[in-house]
């Protein structure tokens, strides 16, 4: 059973091998003639002006929770569709108890000034 | 084995969904809303949901959801026991949570949400569900672990518990997967026919299986070398949270090992017996010894509840109907004087921190005789000293031990309660025989919940070390899957 991932160890070993010896060779055979030009960070070709930001404030996170809700609530809605004249009654069910308890989090996200920027 | 499906098995757990999602609403009617009114309708769910888990434990077996929960009366007894920890948690956490203006609906609402995934861990009988769960209890339970978050060990304490439980979780997923790929089948009943005789698993896979599922369990439960996390997390919590965490977790990861181990893979037990008795060994006298350097009383306390796993898991290895019973007693009686001996932490403080440092304790024999009276007997009951009903925990897991052939493993077991006897009792020690500092301030938290809270435990631990027996032919009863 083991026998059919064969081919994947062995692409893992040679995409191993091609990243080591690339590495190496460019390492070696390349030409050296650095000045202070080529040292320094390079950033669409213009000197660096700021340093990267590193902190997001933390509303990106609450709009990304957002999203996420409403992602998962899509996702789940395509088979649910296609399957829904299988069982209809039970899939209406389940369907509206997951709907209620997104929308609970949802009103508790809204109420909770989850929605304003500012 | 369970055949009759119906959904009413799940309606505990709907209770407490229920309740989460009623506080949910009621905070975003009117947001960041504070008061007893939280504890109250927490209190109310909790209650409601132990109720509906008694009125199973006299059906027959059932199981819903296409198998993947099962209501038997192991689970009654393990949700007994989860929902006595949260409710307990419930009742100790508004005056702690009001001193520092955490009073908040989302906690009491992460609490039922949390409480809800370790009684439904409890009933699992397909490791999906398992899977599901354990994420259910852990997800509340890291916000919960950092919800003072201005406090830095707070926040230490969540991501830590976080990180390390995110990379426990990979290896229980791992597990199943492998489960999956030796067995064909998640549900725990089937994949025991599979491993028995004339069933079709490949051994190997599922060796490697269970191994992983062990890392995964036995990490939530807290035994050596998977604790790591646990010192830290009990520490940096709000000791509610603490209190919480110590009992009704370690619970549901118990019934979860019970159900994946004994019931699942009995087969296996010649593999798996051994590994797990050598874990065992390792959590008891490693965790007794850690225990003993410890001067802050949280993390000596956190380190006692990692021996305690040790003990609990040696009924485990028992593998045996006696096992299952003595656990669920040592699970029972462990949440009651963890929960009780966290409370006692709760009771004393200065201006308006906990006192946690040993060197605080001295002289409180003679300041409060009775809170210190309790605090002490909560510690002997942990150590196993006779009258009260730790001493019969310990006693029925050595019994189940030795009625296995595992009388060495007893023996090791009692090796390490005498060194872990040493801390509970230096605590002790410090109260009574020590005097006070001069210029002192000192205060006792006053509020019900927590007294409350302190006798029900008083009462469990009491009733247990007088009528032991009572308590083991209930749990004796509570074979999973109905025996």
């Amino acid at each position: 059973m083991l026998a059919s991932y064969l081919p994947i160890a062995f692409l893992l070993i040679l995409a191993g091998a091609f990243a080591l010896v690339s590495v190496t060779l460019s390492r070696l055979i390349s030409p050296k003639d650095p000045s202070p030009q080529k040292l320094m960070p390079y950033e669409c070709g213009i000197a660096e002006i700021d340093p990267p930001v590193e902190r997001f404030p933390v509303r990106f996170y609450l709009v990304a929770m957002l999203f996420v809700i409403f992602d998962v609530e899509v996702i789940l809605f395509f088979p649910w569709a296609l399957s829904f004249k299988s069982f209809p009654v039970f899939s209406l069910i389940a369907m509206s108890v997951f709907i209620f308890m997104l929308g609970v989090a949802f009103v508790y996200e809204w109420r909770n000034g989850g929605l304003e920027w500012d | 084995m369970p055949v009759v499906q119906h959904w009413t098995v799940l309606l505990p757990e709907l209770a407490l969904v229920g309740g989460a999602i009623f506080l949910l609403l009621i905070d975003a009617a009117k947001p960041s809303q504070r008061g007893p009114h939280l504890a109250f309708i927490t209190l109310v769910a909790v209650v409601t949901s132990g109720v509906l888990a008694f009125f199973q434990w006299s059906h027959p077996t059932t199981s819903a959801l296409g198998g993947m929960v099962v209501g038997d009366k192991f689970g009654v007894f393990a949700r007994f026991i989860i929902l006595g920890a949260g409710f307990l948690a419930t009742l100790t956490a508004p005056a702690y949570l009001h001193r520092r203006g955490l009073d908040r609906a989302e906690f009491y609402a992460l609490l039922l949400l949390s409480t809800a995934g370790m009684t439904l861990l409890a009933v699992s009988s397909d490791l999906v569900m398992v899977f599901i769960t354990i994420e259910l209890l852990s997800l509340a339970l890291y916000v919960m672990a950092g919800f003072e978050r201005g406090r830095l060990e707070s926040q230490e304490a969540s991501m830590k518990y976080f990180l390390l439980g995110a990379f426990a979780s990979a290896f229980l997923l791992y597990g199943i997967a492998f489960v999956f790929g030796g067995t064909g089948t998640t549900n725990l009943l089937r994949i025991r026919a599979e491993t028995s005789l004339g069933g079709v698993a490949d051994f190997r896979l599922v060796g490697l299986a269970v191994a992983l599922l062990a890392v995964g369990l036995g990490f939530k439960a807290a035994m050596v070398p998977f604790h790591m996390w646990t010192p830290d997390a009990y520490q940096g919590a709000p000791t509610p949270v603490t209190a919480f965490m110590a009992g009704g977790t370690k619970a549901a990861a118990f019934a979860a090992l019970l159900r994946v181990l004994v019931l699942s893979v009995p087969e296996l037990r010649w593999d798996w017996q051994g590994p797990l008795a050598a874990l065992t060994v390792l959590t008891v006298v490693f965790a007794s010894i850690i225990a003993v350097s410890q001067t802050d009383v949280k993390r000596m306390l956190a380190y006692s509840s990692i021996s305690h796993a040790g003990f609990v898991a040696i009924a485990v290895v028992a593998a045996s109907r006696s096992g299952i019973a003595a656990a669920l007693v040592y699970l029972l009686v462990y949440t009651a004087m963890t929960i009780g001996a966290f409370g006692c932490v709760m009771l004393f403080r200065d201006g308006d921190g906990e006192r946690v440092h040993l060197a605080k304790y001295s002289g409180l024999g003679v300041r409060r005789p009775a809170a210190a009276a309790l605090f002490a007997f909560f510690l002997f009951s942990l150590a196993g000293i006779p009258p009260t009903g730790g001493f019969w925990a310990k006693w029925y897991v050595f019994f189940a031990a030795i009625r296995s052939h595992h009388a060495w493993l007893a023996i090791v077991a009692v090796g390490a309660s005498v060194i872990a006897a040493f801390f509970y009792v230096r605590v002790a020690v410090v109260m009574f025989m020590q005097e006070p500092p001069e210029g002192d301030e000192m205060e006792l938290d006053s509020s019900v919940g927590l007294k409350i809270a302190l006798a029900l435990c008083l009462l469990v631990v009491v009733a247990v070390g007088v009528a032991p027996g009572f308590f083991l032919h209930l749990a004796e009863k509570a074979l999973p899957f109905g025996g």
